[in-house]
């Protein structure tokens, strides 16, 4: 490090920067970072929950894939930038675990700070060493919303790194600096790409602004541009907007992929804090002392013992604070962490931390704590979709569908609005036994979100179902390659050679049994004509079935739901579910016809029930608004509350 | 500074030695010792890709393939006979072959047998040698690149929809065009001129800048103001006939491809290159016909062309007979010199063959007619009916019947989107013989008298590449001299408002709408993310 070449054991370099400034190099400042630290951890891992991150949601579009093997790193190879961008991928894919996830920002965080306090030590600016938090609570706020930006994060990081290497490496001759900062231009334009800007910059003002050096700043100034050009231009022929801006937040490939535009200004500000921080400590070297660089700059011994004999107001107060170094560091770790959870706070967004969590436990088929995260939110399609699903699977479909929020537009997602809202539905469809319908959902997925694993597995089962066995093991070769997922891939690969047909897999076998085979287009748009065709097909569809009775009831179409609840005698029900049972006394009330069951329907206490529910609508003079909040609060999860009011989930 | 410097140091010294160890011991020795003896299998051993049977061109990079028999080594001996034989020795089943050495054996021995020599080694270190699998070299050599579309299976999305250009005598991919250049727009077929690149058309489709046709003209590219659909260079190169095509998309609901087309509507074009005129004739945009897929007889006196007729109103929902619609093959003379086009002849009618018929491609020597059939609609590549079927031109010259034959080189999937090379001796064809939908694409050999040879797929630096390619290769055209534009003009081209304006009457077959239709409705409600064929 230029006027500094003191050497210290690397622990301890890793306890002092624990440690942070002179001032406060003791246990204070090493527990308030180690505090930071771990409860960044802990945030990361057990609240935002990243392999939320990583499965995506169906909202995040620009989470890599990864696949182990050469080709696929080749690729990596062929363009500055890429190898950076490879190594974000694999990262990525850690976040399958959340623990691994949570571990691999917090260190990233740590990094970048760790250079940051490298780049402070070596501009003298031992009191901004606080700054060295700002990346970590950045990337809290981007975890936080749930938005991916490793890659450009990681450019950042490897930057972050040369130019440490820089500091240390250069002893002050000029030579020596300008060999060292041409072989790690050239090494990190190829390792991560338009990284190698910040990097350029960076040691351009510390050249020009700390050391007075302005030869040597200019010429990396205009190595800047020139390498990028020569590296990617000429060598590696790729388009001049790529050469210059791979990997930083503006490229047009990264800025393509994003799906939160408000979450872009954050990498943005990655950068121009990195610089602004280096031209911040620039000028002030300029303006507040007498033109002297850094190895001149501190003086004799003497003159700063002069110095704090005779100090200031500032360094008055300066020098009084560090007297009291423990009220200070209470008052810096306080500031730290109401900053941290003052970004917290105004990042969090728990409804589209719920929407995230629905999504995954309903992927991972985690149904109670699916339907208890969506007690906690409002309702929107999407959630709903996957709270029938759960219900189903939990066998209470017939008993609490409307104890969620139902909005019949929603059902099954297959009205024109949702069109592309193909991520929340392939599960569903491939379980009712619509694979066609799901495979292109899938199919769709892929060109939205990529090869993410989950969607090559969906590609890979809808084929085994429809017996596409070498389209199948195409996706299953890919799937192979995975981290995650190859073993499954792997004993499908291997069950096909010996039984191709799967002729022994029970599940595929099942779900072959009620593929539906009338080939009828509006069975894509049309939820009756799907659930009847899948009925049709197969009558022991249960699923299929309560999902015609819940769209039945949704639709208010009670005379289909009395023709059809028959069906329940094919799948051996114990008892008429709950809801079916309102429905048909509402039925049998609102026509005055009767509904014959084999077994008997109407228990006692729905009877009472239906009883209760006019008396309390009577009442209040059968006026709706008046009646809401008692009948709300006792029925709100019955179909008669529906049936009068249109609407449901007001019983949480 | 001194101890980074010896750092460095040993980290090269390390990578030398780890070098030489792995160059000394890396690739095993084979069993070329005169005291080894062989057991024998009598079988060829299976190999992936199927490179067996075939004729290659002699310009064709190495047929990398894997051996699918168990075996802890392998050693695989190709030779000819002339020339220096090859021998790969290898741990891995995957056998990658020298470039340079395949090329110098195949250039020796052209019109000549190519012959694989396959041992496996066992666990109990027994070599095993198996029948050997033998190929032909043909005289004729296949034009050296060839023009793809590479992309996502199913594409609405409109996401990375890429026009590639893949070197075939070595393994180099390059792009084209794709959409990233121009916010995720569409580009669909590729279109060259006598096989050359110095004429090309590519059509665009941007919600951001609109729909249009990119020509790439001797290096300088421009944007025509309206969408070409499938376009066909007269062999002049004064003219490109274009269709013009209302597609629709709806879905199976029960189908091995779940995808379907159909054009509610369309006719025929032409843009004339000197003029910057756009056109069009009664003949080849009827009211009550559907025309597409234009292709231009060798001499260019004669447009053959697709036809079926329309028999609905409404173009805005999809007919309940879809599937009852098929296409006959016609065609048209015309005199470029007089821009006047002549009478329409029926070619092969869909009521005789009983199929749709789709795609004429005609050899650049004029002799052979290709073209492919299938089960109904205009799609050839998502019906797993069609397969390719050929017309001796020269014959049908001399007796006036046009007689058709399916090709040996089908299968049960789709075969589609062929192409010629200029020498009239390979085509390129697009098949989903893997598994649908991924189409890869395939070269096969035509001989003198019309055999076509046993294709192969276009080979790979890794042998098991397609066992886990996702994406979908379509419209393969071969041509003599790589696509020299560079992509960021063509995206600048494509994003830029200057463009030859095309003052064309007609923007949809059949212009009139039904009382009662919505707005918007029959005249195509460009709604860009509905279609995207592969």
């Amino acid at each position: 490090m230029a006027g500094s070449s003191r050497k210290v054991p690397s622990s301890s370099a890793i306890m002092r920067w624990f440690a942070g400034s002179d001032a406060d190099r003791d246990r204070g400042g090493v527990i308030r970072a180690l505090v930071f630290f771990v409860l960044l951890y802990l945030y990361l891992w057990l609240y935002v929950d990243l392999r939320l991150i990583y499965h995506g949601g169906g909202v995040i579009t620009n989470f890599p894939v990864f696949f182990r093997g050469r080709a696929f790193f080749e690729q990596f190879t062929l363009y500055p930038g890429g190898l950076v961008e490879y190594a974000g991928a694999f990262l990525a894919q850690l976040f399958y675990y959340s623990w691994a996830g949570a571990l691999i920002v917090t260190l990233l965080a740590w990094s970048i700070g760790l250079c940051i306090d490298c780049f402070l030590k070596a501009a003298d600016a031992p009191g901004l060493r606080g700054l060295r938090f700002v990346p970590a609570i950045l990337l809290l706020v981007i975890y936080s919303r749930y938005t991916y930006r490793l890659a450009s994060i990681l450019a950042l990081l490897t930057a972050l790194l040369c130019v440490c290497l820089y500091l240390r490496a250069t002893a002050g001759r000029k030579l020596s600096c300008m060999v060292v900062f041409g072989v790690l231009s050239a090494a990190l334009y190829y390792v991560a790409g338009g990284g190698y800007l910040l990097f350029a910059a960076v040691c351009a003002i510390y050249e020009i602004l700390l050391m007075r050096r302005w030869a040597m700043g200019i010429l990396y100034l205009l190595s800047g541009a020139a390498v990028p050009y020569i590296g990617g231009v000429l060598i590696f022929r790729v388009s001049v907007i790529d050469a210059y801006s791979e990997l930083l937040p503006f490229s047009w490939k990264i800025a393509d992929r994003v799906t939160h535009e408000k979450m872009f200004d954050l990498v943005y500000a990655f950068y121009a804090f990195v610089l602004l921080i280096a031209l911040g400590l620039g000028l002030r070297r300029t303006l507040f002392t007498n033109g002297t660089g850094p190895g001149e700059r501190r003086g004799s011994r003497a003159e700063r013992r002069t110095k704090a004999k005779h100090p200031g107001l500032i360094g008055r107060i300066r020098l009084s604070c560090a007297s009291k170094g423990v009220f200070r560091g209470v008052v810096e770790s306080l500031v730290l962490f109401a900053v941290a959870g003052g970004a917290v706070f105004a990042s969090y967004d728990g409804k589209q931390r719920i929407e995230f969590e629905v999504s995954y436990y309903s992927s991972a088929q985690m149904w109670e704590r699916l339907l208890r995260s969506a007690r906690r939110h409002p309702g929107n399609h999407r959630v709903t979709n996957a709270v029938n699903r759960a219900l189903y699977h939990t066998g209470r479909f017939g008993y609490d569908m409307f104890s969620y929020p139902q909005l019949a537009e929603g059902f099954l997602l297959t009205a024109e609005k949702f069109t592309v809202t193909h991520w929340d539905r392939f599960d569903v469809r491939i379980e009712l036994g619509l694979v066609c319908m799901a495979e292109n959902d899938l199919a769709e997925c892929i060109g939205m979100f990529g090869w993410r694993p989950a969607i090559l597995k969906g590609l890979a089962l809808a084929n085994l179902v429809k017996g596409n066995i070498g389209s199948a093991r195409i996706y299953l070769g890919a799937l192979g390659k995975t981290l995650f997922d190859a073993g499954w891939a792997n004993q499908y690969l291997d069950r096909l050679e010996s039984d191709p047909n799967l002729s022994t897999d029970k599940e595929i076998q099942r779900l072959r049994a009620r593929v539906v085979e009338k080939d009828h287009s509006p069975v894509f748009s049309d939820n009756e004509q799907a659930l009847l065709a899948l009925l049709e097909k197969d009558k022991t569809n249960r699923m299929a079935f309560e999902y015609l009775m819940s769209w039945y009831m949704l639709t208010r179409q009670l005379d289909k739901f009395a023709d059809n609840i028959k069906r329940l005698n094919d799948f051996g029900y114990s008892e008429v579910p709950r809801l079916y049972e309102e429905a048909l006394f509402v039925y049998a009330y609102e026509t005055g016809k009767s509904v014959a069951l084999n077994g008997s329907w109407g228990r006692p206490k729905s009877g009472q029930r239906i009883e209760d529910f006019g008396r309390i609508f009577n009442s209040y003079g059968r006026n709706k608004e008046a009646a809401f909040a008692e009948l709300a609060k006792n029925y709100g999860d019955s179909y008669f509350f529906y049936s009068v009011y249109g609407f449901s989930g007001v019983k949480n | 500074m001194k101890r980074y410097y010896r750092c460095f140091l040993a980290f090269l010294v390390v990578l030398a030695v780890g070098v030489l160890i792995y160059r000394t011991y890396g690739s095993p020795a084979g069993p070329s010792g005169a005291t080894r003896q062989f057991g024998s299998a009598s079988r060829a051993p299976e190999i992936r890709p199927d490179y067996s049977g075939t004729v290659i061109p002699a310009n064709i990079a190495p047929l990398n393939f894997a051996v699918m028999e168990e075996g802890l080594q392998y050693c695989v001996r190709i030779h000819s006979l002339k020339g220096e034989q090859i021998e790969v020795n290898s741990r891995s089943a995957n056998i990658t072959i020298p470039c340079g050495r395949w090329r110098r054996l195949l250039e020796a021995n052209l019109g000549q047998q190519l012959k694989f020599d396959i041992l496996v080694k066992d666990k109990s270190g027994q070599w095993t040698r198996y029948e050997t699998i033998t190929n032909t070299i043909a005289a004729e050599a296949i034009d050296d690149y060839l023009v793809y579309r590479r992309i996502h299976p199913a594409c609405s999305a409109w996401k990375r929809i890429g026009v590639y250009q893949r070197n075939l005598t070595s393994f180099d991919e390059s792009l084209v065009l794709d959409n990233r250049y121009f916010s995720d727009g569409c580009l669909n077929c590729h279109t060259f001129c006598n096989n050359k690149t110095d004429k090309m058309l590519i059509g665009i489709r941007s919600v951001d800048y609109g729909s249009s046709a990119l020509l790439v003209e001797n290096g300088k590219a421009k944007k025509i103001g309206t969408k070409f659909g499938y376009t066909a260079w007269h062999p002049s190169g004064r003219l490109a006939v274009y269709s013009i095509n209302q597609v629709n998309q709806f879905f199976h609901s029960s189908a091995g491809e779940v995808r379907d087309v159909i054009d509610l509507n369309s006719l025929l074009a032409y843009y004339l290159d000197g003029s910057e005129e756009v056109k069009t004739s009664p003949a080849i945009s009827k009211k009550d016909r559907l025309e597409t897929y234009p292709a231009w007889s060798a001499d260019g006196r004669y447009l053959y062309f697709c036809s079926a007729p329309l028999t609905w109103s409404r173009y805005d929902i999809i007919p309940a007979d879809y599937n009852q619609i098929k296409y006959d093959l016609v065609r048209i003379s015309y005199d470029i010199d007089s821009d006047t086009w002549g009478e329409l002849e029926t070619v092969l009618s869909a009521a005789d063959t009983g199929q749709s018929i789709l795609l004429p491609r005609i050899s650049p020597d004029g002799r052979w007619l290709l073209f492919c059939m299938c089960d109904y609609g205009c799609f050839p590549v998502y019906r797993a009916s069609s397969d390719l079927y050929m017309i001796d031109l020269k014959t049908a010259g001399q007796n006036g019947r046009y007689e058709y034959r399916r090709l040996d080189i089908n299968s049960d999937e789709s075969e589609s989107w062929h192409s010629w090379s200029s020498n009239s001796r390979w085509i390129a064809f697009s098949s989903k013989r893997g598994g649908d939908p991924f189409t890869r694409s395939y070269l096969a050999y035509v001989d003198g008298q019309g055999k076509v040879h046993k294709p192969f797929v276009l080979p790979q630096k890794d042998p098991t590449y397609y066992d886990s390619c996702l994406w979908t290769y379509s419209v393969p055209e071969l041509v003599v001299e790589p696509v020299r534009a560079v992509k960021e003009k063509l995206g600048r081209v494509v994003r830029g408002t200057e463009q030859i304006p095309v003052d064309f009457p007609v923007t949809r077959a059949t212009p009139q709408v039904p009382p009662g239709t919505p707005s918007g409705a029959g005249r195509g409600g460009e709604k860009p993310w509905q279609t995207e064929r592969e």
